[in-house]
């Protein structure tokens, strides 16, 4: 038992960073893409509501947002696969 | 109301042109269409730049991040969306918070968050008063405040909330209400 006093009891445990910050970043980019779609779909119900000369342009960012949001949460989760 | 014409701009336009919404009668013509002033959405582009700063911020506290090129990657592209999304969402927050004064009624459009939306009106003939508040220092220096027309009997109260130049609006809304009661509209 002496002979163990000197040793560090979790000598074999090592946490990595990267590994902890892999899930809250999938939840985000998950969350992200969630927020996106709804974002999308309470738009086209407004538009009914109300539309002016620049819903073009709304629709337009709103439509670019979305298809970005999704390409670049499928290439995140694709390199933190690979990392 | 001729002056209303001569400082419009987005948040503030009087007249304006191709411009629809539920329940619009035919005839109905609108008067004035007002937004939140820009200032309000000051606090959510700070924090767009705040999460796009993110993961040089956090690759300086933990450097073990820089190490793993794919997991530093991901975390940019992550901040990015986050920062966009933020800022998306304060543009369509901007658009469709919208208050409008027709020649027959006052209609209020809000869109406090992306589950919830709500539309309320009034009959000016029901408005019974109209009332501006300017609040605190930013208030005075862009001249931001909140109209609230209190309607009568159980008609809700409407509130057109951060809107610029509201002692405008409410000597356009009385203005109105004059013309209505000597029947010019």
């Amino acid at each position: 038992m002496l002979d163990n006093l000197g040793k560090n009891p979790l000598g074999g445990l090592s946490v990595n960073v990267a590994t902890i910050l892999k899930f809250p970043l999938v939840l985000i980019l998950f969350g992200n893409v969630l927020f996106a779609a709804l974002l999308f779909l309470r738009s086209r119900i407004l538009a009914d509501t109300f539309e002016s000369s620049s819903i073009g342009i709304v629709k337009a960012i709103i439509t670019i947002y979305l298809i970005t949001t999704i390409i670049g949460s499928i290439i995140a989760v694709l390199f933190l696969l690979v990392g | 109301m001729e002056n209303i014409t001569l400082r419009n701009d987005h948040s503030f336009k009087s007249f304006p042109k191709g411009l629809k919404f539920h329940g619009q009668e035919q005839e109905e013509q609108v008067i004035l269409i007002i937004r939140s002033h820009w200032i309000i959405y000051v606090p959510q582009i700070l924090l767009a730049i705040l999460v796009l700063v993110l993961p040089w911020v956090l690759g300086a506290i933990a450097p073990v991040i820089f190490k793993s090129v794919a997991i530093f990657l991901s975390l940019l592209i992550t901040s990015l969306l986050s920062g966009t999304s933020i800022l998306v969402s304060a543009i369509v927050k901007w658009y469709y918070n919208v208050d409008m004064i027709t020649d027959q009624r006052v209609v209020d459009l809000d869109f406090p968050n992306i589950m919830a939306h709500t539309m309320s009106e009034t009959q000016l003939e029901h408005i019974e008063d109209v009332t501006q508040k300017q609040l605190g220092l930013l208030g005075s220096i862009f001249d931001v405040g909140t109209v609230y027309i209190q309607t009568a009997g159980s008609n809700q109260n409407i509130e057109f909330t951060n809107i610029p130049r509201p002692r405008d609006v409410q000597e356009i809304l009385s203005d109105l209400l004059e013309s209505k009661e000597s029947g010019e509209i």
